[in-house]
């Protein structure tokens, strides 16, 4: 969460966590034999490192330079 | 008087009026328990009661529907927008609705509604959360957009704006709530829709508001080492937009520098050096310049988005561009 949410209880949060269409999907695939649980790992664990890997890309990359700023503003120019 | 800043100073006129006036509510998103995203509405919560302090979801749509409702049927809200990028989702409420509906129903109703919302980049908040969209609302006959520069004004405005009959979208800039000022004590209230000026010179008029203030002072400083002493106009209020202090100080200096947060394109900065024209056109002594962002997205980098922004150097360009 992006703040530390102060104006409302953890158990309301709780709550809401089982109401969470994630895992209500989830549990969907797996219940309907669409898809493993360990299929479903899979998938979480390549999400999961593909965006390690752009945060890794993100720090790594030099700033961008001031000439860059109207850069894709549009397609075509303008 | 007391030194205090820009959030304490609208906290205050707020606080006083909900003294004043049963009818004055608070209502948005975090305003209450939480006491604010930028901890305007610290306390009040606790003092005046989840009644008049209303924490409401996160739909502006809604916020503002039911603050026009509210205002239409004799109670005095303040709606708060966390920003004034979120406007966007009630557009309809506010421009369709509020601007409208005192002159559709021929009179019959009156919306007492103030609109607060927080505006502009510099806090690397990415483009969608950084904009300074003031004009868009200006343009819209039927609704006052209010925008104070210092803390005074703050308060004076505010409190105008809260007794006013009129809807009004008062603009707050995020990065001036720390901005300090001398505040006249109690019942302190200014008229709407009166420009003024906040530093006086003979060489050259420069007409700003809100953040280009801060931005323009600081130009002035630099300016004046060098022997140029520019007059601000502050504009405070864009509808209605008060002219004659500008054009007062233009005949006197033959040439204008426009400053301002928004995008140049029909903005602020568009409007006024198009009256300046209209209004003072034997008196030019060179082409009205406008400062103003960039045209593009706010970008969050934050050398990229600090060269978007105006800056006080553009200023002083700009002053010495039209001497």
């Amino acid at each position: 969460m992006g703040d530390p949410e102060r104006y409302r209880k953890q158990e309301e949060v709780r709550k809401w966590e089982e109401h969470d269409p994630i895992g209500i999907f989830h549990a969907y695939l797996t219940g309907n034999k669409k898809a493993t649980a360990k299929a479903l790992e899979e998938i979480e664990a390549r999400a999961k490192a593909d965006v390690q890997k752009a945060v890794e890309f993100a720090e790594a990359s030099p700033e961008p330079g001031l000439d860059t700023l109207f850069d894709h503003v549009y397609v075509e120019e303008v | 008087m007391a030194r205090i800043t820009m959030r304490e100073a609208i906290s205050q006129a707020m606080w006083e009026e909900m003294e004043r006036d049963p009818n004055v509510f608070i209502l948005g998103e975090e305003v209450g328990v939480w006491g604010g995203s930028y901890a305007v509405t610290k306390g009040f919560y606790d003092h005046f009661g989840g009644e008049r302090v209303r924490d409401t979801p996160i739909a502006e749509a809604a916020i503002i529907g039911a603050a026009i409702g509210s205002a239409m049927t004799g109670l005095r809200p303040i709606a708060e927008l966390m920003t004034i990028n979120f406007a966007f989702a009630a557009m309809d409420h506010i421009v369709n609705q509020a601007a409208k509906l005192h002159y559709m129903f021929g009179g019959q109703f009156v919306l007492p509604l103030v609109i607060r919302a927080v505006g502009g980049g510099g806090r690397q908040l990415g483009a969608t959360h950084s904009q300074t969209p003031d004009a868009v609302f200006a343009h819209f006959p039927g609704l006052k957009v209010v925008s104070p520069g210092t803390p005074a004004d703050a308060k004076g405005l505010l409190k105008a704006a809260i007794r006013s009959n009129d809807p009004i979208l008062f603009i707050e800039n995020a990065t001036m709530y720390q901005v300090r000022g001398e505040v006249p004590d109690g019942d302190y209230v200014l008229p709407i829709g009166k420009s003024t000026i906040q530093r006086p010179g003979m060489d050259v008029t420069i007409v700003t508001y809100s953040k280009g203030l801060e931005i323009s002072m600081k130009a002035a400083e630099e300016l004046a080492r060098d022997g140029i002493e520019v007059e601000i106009v502050d504009l405070r209020s864009l509808r209605p937009l008060d002219m004659v202090p500008v054009i007062e100080s233009f005949k006197k200096t033959n040439r204008a520098v426009i400053v301002e947060e928004g995008w140049k394109s029909f903005g602020v900065g568009a409007e006024v050096s198009s009256r300046i024209y209209e209004q003072a056109f034997d008196y030019v002594d060179a082409p009205v310049v406008r400062v103003a962002q960039k045209e593009v997205p706010l970008p969050y980098n934050r050398a990229l988005e600090q060269y978007a922004l105006p800056q006080p150097a553009d200023v002083v360009a700009a002053v010495r561009e039209v001497l």
